[in-house]
């Protein structure tokens, strides 16, 4: 019985064997074990806009596809989060309570307050040309600017907003407020703005062809960063405004008072330096990009840049951040 | 039936003798007149599989969207930056230079100094869109300033054609693939690189599947010298060894004939020779002395052991040996012959060539060989004094002992949990490519080393592309389909074997920041489909048609999505087709067909995903025709899975060996395995067929007398010619051409397996399983120690 049984059992053999085989061939494929492709803290396509200082001494980043990178140099601990409308966001400002208002294109504003609860709002801008450029945190009160003249301002922390804009088909880049409580904006095609009565209405100066990108005020003294590497300054609290050409020829994105200097950015890597708004001299680091950075923040022991990459210029060396090793605390797919 | 073949057959030969070796040799002669015409050389179209979804889409797409033989050659400047006078008027001469190339597109060679880079300039006046270094290198340093401005303002050539640091720059090319000939293609390009007026200055590196199968055949000469070193240290082996001129010079004989009547057909019907498939030639060439040897050792111990006349010898030789090296060339023949199922033109042609080159066998080993011994004067003589047969029999005692003990109770179980342990190991193979270099060259081989280069600094050197098909024209400028290639290209740049991307969105964005005087801010689509058209407009103000033929057609109906990869490992590829489908079916996009996936690499991909079923479809094939030969041969299916044993085992050790070096299962390697299954087949063939012969010509000799006579006859010949064959083998590991060293130790390594498989497995499994188609109705009884003494003695 068992010969019988090995006998057949060998016959059937061969036959199941190849089988067997043919079965595998025609089902069985090559496995893929799917990586889960967690969202990196930085991808390379990231581009950021802006950057800004929240009380705790937190930085906020704002950029494209509506992401908004949160983390501090000395920490592993970063956060990405990415905000219910993917558009670019063009601007960030935190208030002195640790309130961030993001702004960015087709009207879109967020608020939040560091977690994963940001407060969409759709404020009332063109249809052809909504993008908001800037988001200002000003005595008090948070401003936006963009496109088409829009100005918006918020006196309770970005919960709402007065629309103050000016109607006019110009794109506005930059305000600040100078110690006399003028409120400048700097716009395209050279134009220059100023309130003199907190906004209500706006009077325009061209100061050449060049977009202006940012201003600053320093006391009396403020500078203008411009297109083509052109910065204006004035020695008299925006009374009068006289042209520098820089030693660059790149478009300069963003201007601050370090506390001993101006320093100004832009594309190709550009970062220049000058004690008095007239003489500017090259600092970039090695190892800075060459390409655009559109927002410089001053810490006091450095210089955080925001655009193409982000980090911090201490002590003439670049460190780009995140630092290395750094984390998303905030994995999200 | 057979035995009535094999006897008319041996006495027809051996009777006409003279005519039958004139035949031969007239039709060698005539066959070796065609090899004046033979062709050695790559075609890539022969690795292309057919009816494959990703080769249907590179095949309608290559033209515009990429081809397979794109050609980069980094320029790297030895100190500083290569924006100097020098470096850049070399670039020029090289991207001149290129586009007189054999075959090449000249519409398709791009560098700094090409018309294809431009610069899209934009400020408060207008846009404008020139190339960036052409027609004439910058003069000046204001010029070169300038064209430093242009380069890190580019985000399509910084990073992409010139690195970050700006110390080197990326010259590609591309072919009509129709005229691709790696032959032409390889010198051509040295020589341009060759002629470099600045080679103090600047360090010239070049990759590519041109030049990859440029160096193969740069290694020719090579190959061929250590096919002859193999060849002659297999020869010494077999004079060492068998102590006579016809031991030696016999499978030669025989090996020439057979070599000369396949490539000839081969010739004949048209094909071309692929050098890295000479292996397969080596196998076949083993195979063929394999079956010489069997027979010289038939004859041997027929002449010296029984005394029979030489005549008499050889004809018993052929009509005995007749049966096991039909089935063997049989099997051998029907499995390389299933590889013609796979759709892959190289291993079509390797199958049919290999098929005809093993049937030849069938004349120049089983015919001729024992019909040129019938010639030898006899008493036969040794041809020197060095007797190395007492290592062949100490081997042989051994087996024996094996059987004869109750050692062959262990065999089994032993085997068994050495194959479960082999098989986990085997499970662990890669399909595609093991490593992020070419395979094909060693890891420190130059190309290797530019092509680790290049991938250090660039996203990548081989490409694949996923295409977009509208529904309609200009269905690549809508919103939400360029949003979609953005998405994408992010998603998938998260697998950081992909180095970059690059897409029509790219365009767009760069375009309308320049629109907004440069702002970063505005590197954004356009908000509506002609707003996105408006700005393909300015980017094709002054540009040649085909400037965006990478990224679209004329229409914009269809447009493509290319990935750079840093290498080309199965792996790589496999998560990639995941995730790229992945992608697309969470991101689904109304009127637009997602295909995947054209580029060197979508070719590659469409291998791999029929490697495994086509392996495993080629080894059931194979196997099925040793038991169809089984069957025919033995009448009885139960023999076929006895056969099988050997067969598994050399595949089972070879795969697990494959796994631990990480060796990839390849287009390369598929035929060296199915060819494989031959080898381990034979020699159990003929040690089984040995003992049942014996049994059926001496019905009242003990079993295990039968199979100690067939391990000290058929078994010395398996023995004598693994062994020479696997020493011959081992010089390839000297090749350059690190394929071709990994399969010369692949077919070392299973000659040796299926050898001590066939010696040492396989006469256990007769005497404890004692198989009805070996045995018939009898039984055994008591061993003969001392019968195993005297057939030692008597082979000295």
């Amino acid at each position: 019985m068992v010969g019988k049984t090995l006998g057949f059992l060998a016959q059937v053999a061969p036959w199941a064997v190849v089988s067997g085989l043919a079965y595998a061939a025609a089902f069985v494929k090559p496995g893929v074990q799917p990586l889960p492709l967690p969202q990196p803290l930085i991808e390379p396509r990231d581009r950021f806009y802006d950057v800004a200082r929240s009380g705790d001494g937190r930085f906020w980043f704002s950029g494209s596809h509506g992401v908004v990178l949160e983390g501090t140099p000395d920490s592993a601990q970063w956060h990405r989060f990415t905000l219910p409308e993917p558009v670019n966001l063009q601007g960030v400002a935190a208030s002195d309570d640790g309130i961030i208002v993001t702004a960015g294109n087709e009207g879109w504003v967020f608020t939040g307050t560091g977690g994963e609860d940001w407060q969409a709002q759709h404020l009332p801008v063109s249809d052809v040309a909504g993008k908001l450029v800037d988001v200002i945190w000003l005595d008090g009160q948070f401003w936006v600017i963009g496109e088409m003249g829009a100005v918006f301002r918020s006196d309770d922390d970005g919960q709402n907003w007065v629309d103050l804009g000016m109607d006019e088909d110009i794109s506005l880049n930059d305000l600040a407020r100078s110690p006399d409580g003028t409120l400048w904006i700097a716009a395209e095609f050279g134009t220059l703005f100023r309130s003199k009565d907190g906004g209500a209405t706006w009077t325009g100066t061209e100061l050449g062809a060049e977009s202006l990108r940012a201003l600053a005020f320093h006391g009396d003294d403020g500078v203008i960063a411009a297109n083509g590497g052109v910065v204006y300054r004035t020695a008299d609290g925006g009374q009068s405004w006289r042209r520098v050409q820089t030693p660059s020829r790149e478009h300069l994105y963003d201007v601050a008072w370090d506390g001993q200097r101006w320093v100004v950015t832009g594309n190709g890597g550009s970062l220049l330096a000058s004690d008095d708004g007239a003489e500017w001299t090259s600092i970039a680091p090695d190892g800075l990009g060459s390409g655009y950075y559109t927002r410089l923040v001053t810490t006091g022991k450095g210089l955080v840049l925001a655009g193409q990459t982000i980090g911090e210029v201490v002590d003439g060396q670049w460190q780009p951040w995140p630092p290395a090793g750094a984390r998303n605390g905030e994995d999200q797919p | 039936m057979i035995s009535r073949v094999a006897r008319s057959l041996s006495e027809f030969c051996i009777r006409h003798r003279k005519p039958v070796v004139a035949l031969i040799l007239l039709a060698t002669a005539a066959m070796a007149l065609t090899l004046t015409h033979i062709d050695v050389r790559t075609e890539f179209s022969d690795m292309v599989p057919s009816n494959h979804e990703f080769v249907d889409v590179h095949e309608a797409y290559k033209e515009t969207f990429g081809g397979s033989n794109k050609v980069s050659i980094l320029v790297q400047a030895n100190t500083g930056t290569i924006l100097t006078q020098p470096i850049l008027q070399e670039v020029q001469r090289i991207t001149r230079a290129l586009a007189k190339v054999s075959g090449v597109n000249p519409f398709q060679v791009v560098s700094l100094a090409s018309r294809k880079l431009k610069s899209v300039k934009a400020s408060s006046m207008g846009i404008e869109s020139v190339p960036l270094m052409w027609p004439d290198v910058p003069t000046t340093q204001a010029g070169i300033d300038e064209l430093h401005d242009a380069i890190v303002n580019n985000p399509l050539v910084y990073g992409i054609y010139v690195d970050r640091n700006l110390q080197s720059t990326l010259i590609q090319m591309d072919f009509y693939d129709r005229l691709v000939d790696y032959n032409k293609i390889f010198p051509q390009v040295q020589a341009i690189l060759d002629e470099s007026p600045v080679k103090d200055q600047v360090s010239l590196h070049v990759v590519g599947e041109p030049i990859l199968y440029g160096w193969v055949n740069h290694y020719l000469d090579e190959t061929v010298m250590i096919a002859l070193m193999s060849l002659g240290g297999m020869l010494l082996a077999l004079f060492l060894l068998n102590r006579t001129w016809r031991g030696t010079l016999l499978p030669l004989v025989s090996g020439v004939v057979s070599c000369i009547w396949a490539l000839g057909i081969g010739v004949l019907l048209g094909f071309n020779f692929d050098p890295l498939v000479i292996v397969v030639a080596f196998i076949i060439t083993a195979r063929c002395f394999s079956h010489a040897v069997q027979m010289i050792t038939r004859f041997d111990d027929l002449c010296d052991g029984e005394q029979l006349a030489p005549e008499r010898a050889a004809e018993l030789t052929m009509k005995e040996l007749f049966r096991p090296g039909l089935l063997g060339l049989v099997s051998d023949a029907g499995a390389i012959l299933c590889v013609v199922l796979t759709p892959i033109p190289l291993l079509q042609k390797v199958s049919i060539i290999g098929a005809i080159w093993v049937m030849t066998i069938g004349f120049s080993a089983v015919i001729l060989t024992p019909v040129l011994l019938s010639w030898v004067s006899t008493p036969l003589r040794v041809a020197h004094p060095l007797n190395l047969r007492f290592l062949l029999n100490a081997v042989l005692l051994v087996a024996v002992k094996v059987v004869e003990t109750r050692v062959r109770y262990v065999v089994i179980p032993v085997v068994l949990v050495l194959m479960g342990l082999l098989v986990a190991e085997a499970s662990r193979i890669t399909i595609g490519d093991a490593t992020p270099g070419s395979p094909i060259l060693w890891e420190d081989a130059s190309f290797n080393r530019d092509s680790a280069l290049i991938n250090s600094r660039y996203p990548g050197t081989e490409q694949m592309f996923v295409v977009l098909e509208g529904d309609e024209q200009d269905a690549m400028k809508r919103p939400d389909v360029l949003a979609w290639m953005q998405a994408f290209q992010r998603r998938m740049e998260r697998m950081p074997q992909i180095g970059g991307s690059v897409s029509l969105a790219d365009i767009v964005v760069d375009v309308r920041r320049n629109l907004y005087e440069g702002n970063p801010r505005y590197r954004e689509l356009g908000a509506t489909q002609i707003e996105n058209g408006e700005l393909i407009s300015f980017y094709m103000q002054g540009a040649a048609p085909d400037d965006l033929a990478q990224f679209a057609d004329p229409v914009f109906q269809n447009g493509s999505v290319v990935m750079y990869f840093r290498d080309h490992k199965g792996e790589t590829l496999r998560q990639a087709i995941y995730q790229i489908r992945r992608f697309i079916k969470e991101h689904p996009l109304e009127g637009v067909n997602v295909r995947l996936a054209g580029g060197s690499l979508g070719i590659i991909a469409a291998v791999n995903d029929i490697l495994l079923s086509d392996q495993i479809e080629s080894i059931a094939l194979a196997l099925l025709v040793v038991i169809v030969s089984c069957l025919a041969v033995y009448r009885s299916s139960a023999s076929g899975i006895f056969f099988i044993v050997p067969v598994l085992i050399s595949n089972v050790v070879t795969f697990a060996y494959m796994a631990w070096q990480g060796i990839g299962m390849s287009i390369s390697t598929l035929p060296v395995v199915a060819l494989g299954i031959g080898l381990g087949v034979d020699y159990a063939f003929y040690i089984v067929d040995s003992i049942k012969e014996t049994l059926e010509k001496e019905p009242t000799i003990d079993p295990m007398d039968a199979i100690r006579q067939a391990l000290f006859s058929a078994g010395r010949g398996v023995l004598l010619t693994s062994v020479t064959l696997a020493a011959g083998v081992l010089l390839w590991s000297l090749s350059s051409l690190r394929f071709q060293a990994e399969m010369g130790t692949l077919i070392g390594l299973w000659l040796l397996v299926s050898a001590f498989t066939s010696l040492f497995v396989m006469p256990s499994l007769v005497r404890v399983l004692q198989p009805k188609f070996i045995f018939g109705d009898r039984t055994e009884n008591a061993d003969s120690a001392d019968e195993t003494e005297r057939l030692a003695q008597s082979t000295h």
